[in-house]
């Protein structure tokens, strides 16, 4: 068993390790990245200090997501409770977006981890709620954490797995303790559009064509008169368009209840929101046209929600 | 004095201390490759008497224990169904909201009430609402037939209900339960046309020229959309 206590002072002494690595990278130079690794070796202790810039808090250090990943790997040969609390730092910080290189070097502890589910909702939510694409790069990882498709196409063989899913709760419920919401996914879809650019040239053009006929005596209506004249104008417009590419939210048209454990004032009901769940199974529903085949509705439990960036990281 | 001060502050203390009945800490999130294990239980979802008398959807989910005697739990789900009408039938034949029933209707509504509840035996295999009013998963065509009952009920009720009624008390010779389906669809037959255009022209507007479509022909009768369409699946 792990103290979590312990844990915690080992997050800050490794936290202030990897700020101390940060702030001596930023001291030396972003080209000398590679220096980075002697400092940390020499500075592992823990009463490791700004020794970079004086005076500078060292919170206010910036330490790039990738390098501040690495920096946490780094540990874990020696001492992996510090390792773990270092990326959860990392995490902490904001748009900690890398979710490839966590995959790939972090499998076990993610897979073991009580806290590892939420710090994957983070990850995924920093790099724009692609919940889709994410849960695919965990599942080539084997890293159990499935998608609500998963879930509907095989219910029994899904029962009581981490789910994430991208959508929104509406309509709360209550029965006495017990609090569920309704849940409808949404996915992230690439929709073009023109945007112009420049400026607008406008050509407006106007001609008159006039003229008249006469003719004296040479026909059997006698002596006549034909005159007139015809007005055309044109009006152009020329303007240059880009093609842009912008992702928008699609419903699936899958739908689900989430039941809710703790009543949570934050939640907000119709904010579009990265959830990670339990799936618990399916029940049939009162829509049901037909009693053989009846609608099924998936029931989950939520674990943990996070709002999702606006800028969609694919990398 | 005294005791009146010392209560007053022990009252400020108890006031200001954290509650006693605090709610407990949410459990611990179990890691990802801890052994799966789903939460049957029912949610605030489930399809209760409640659902049922309101119409809004719902998911059959209940604690329902082994039955033994099965011809006893046969009797008891019909009887629990047959309970119901009442109060059931009193909601839906209200033709709006804050009004009293319409007797005729509510009279209707409970004898076709009271014959879809006749089919809610669940063969005395399970019980029909487990012991917080949850309808099992084997009561949804039992609970469907019901909620047909009083679907049809509210709509007579504010469809109908105002006609129906004129023609009652002004001794039109028409029969409730034809004048309430043939209103309700839009079809009135020749004695209730005939009422129609004299004394309940108030009430129930000008009678349809003969030929006309009735009502429910302008309701799309498509099948209720899938939750879980199949090409989602």
């Amino acid at each position: 068993m792990r103290s979590e206590p312990k844990v915690s002072k080992v997050s800050k002494v490794a936290l202030a390790a990897l700020l101390a690595v940060g702030a001596a990278g930023c001291a030396t130079g972003s080209s000398n990245k590679e220096s980075w690794d002697s400092v940390w070796k020499s500075s592992r202790a823990p009463a490791a200090a700004p020794a970079g810039v004086k005076g500078r808090p060292v919170a206010h250090e910036y330490i790039p997501p990738l390098d501040c990943e690495r920096k946490a790997r780094a540990l874990r040969s020696s001492d992996r409770n510090a390792a773990w609390a270092a990326l959860k730092g990392c995490a902490a910080r904001g748009h900690f977006t890398q979710l490839h290189a966590v995959v790939a070097s972090w499998g076990d502890d993610l897979r073991e981890r009580p806290d590892a589910p939420v710090l994957l909702t983070q990850m995924v939510a920093a790099r724009g709620g692609n919940v889709k694409q994410d849960v695919r790069v965990m599942r080539d990882a084997k890293i159990p954490v499935f998608s609500l498709r998963d879930c509907t196409t095989q219910p029994q063989l899904y029962e009581g797995r981490y789910v994430m899913i991208r959508g929104t709760l509406d309509e709360v419920r209550a029965s006495g303790d017990a609090v569920a919401a309704r849940l409808t996914e949404h996915t992230l879809q690439a929709e073009e559009w023109e945007v112009p650019i420049g400026g607008i040239r406008r050509k407006v053009a106007t001609t008159r064509y006039g003229g008249s006929v006469s003719g004296k005596g040479t026909t059997i209506l006698g002596n006549g008169q034909i005159g007139g004249s015809v007005d055309v104008s044109g009006d152009e417009y020329e303007v240059d368009v880009a093609r842009r590419y912008d992702n928008v939210l699609v419903g699936t048209g899958r739908d689900a209840v989430v039941r809710v454990a703790t009543p949570d004032p934050y939640l907000e009901n119709g904010r579009d929101l990265v959830i990670l769940a339990r799936f618990d199974g399916v029940r049939p529903s009162s829509t049901s046209a037909d009693d053989d085949e009846p609608d099924l509705v998936p029931v989950l439990t939520l674990v943990d929600y996070q709002v999702p960036d606006a800028l969609v990281v694919d990398q | 004095m005294l005791a009146a001060t010392a209560f007053l502050l022990a009252a400020q203390v108890l006031a200001q201390a954290p509650p006693q009945t605090a709610s407990p800490p949410p459990p611990p999130v179990p890691p990802l490759n801890a052994a799966p294990r789903p939460d049957r239980s029912p949610t605030a979802w489930a399809c209760t008497v409640d659902t049922l008398m309101s119409g809004k959807d719902c998911l059959f989910e209940a604690l329902v224990e082994p039955v033994s005697d099965h011809a006893a739990q046969r009797a008891q789900n019909v009887r629990f169904a047959r309970q119901l009408a009442q109060a059931a039938c009193a909601r839906a034949a209200r033709p709006a909201p804050g009004t009293t029933p319409d007797k005729a209707l509510l009279d209707l509504c409970e004898k076709e009430f009271a014959a879809a509840a006749d089919t809610c035996t669940l063969e005395g295999k399970s019980v029909l609402v487990d012991g917080q009013g949850r309808f099992s998963s084997g009561a949804a065509p039992c609970y469907r037939g019901l909620a047909d009952v009083l679907q049809r009920a509210a709509l007579m009720s504010s469809l109908a209900s105002g006609c129906c009624r004129c023609m009652a008390s002004r001794g039109c010779k028409v029969s409730a339960a034809s004048c309430y389906a043939n209103m309700t669809r839009g079809t009135p037959g020749p004695a209730e046309s005939a009422c129609m255009s004299g004394a309940c022209k108030a009430e129930c507007g000008d009678a349809p020229s003969s030929g006309g479509k009735p009502v429910e022909a302008s309701v799309p009768t498509r099948k209720v959309e899938r939750r879980l369409p199949p090409h989602a699946l």
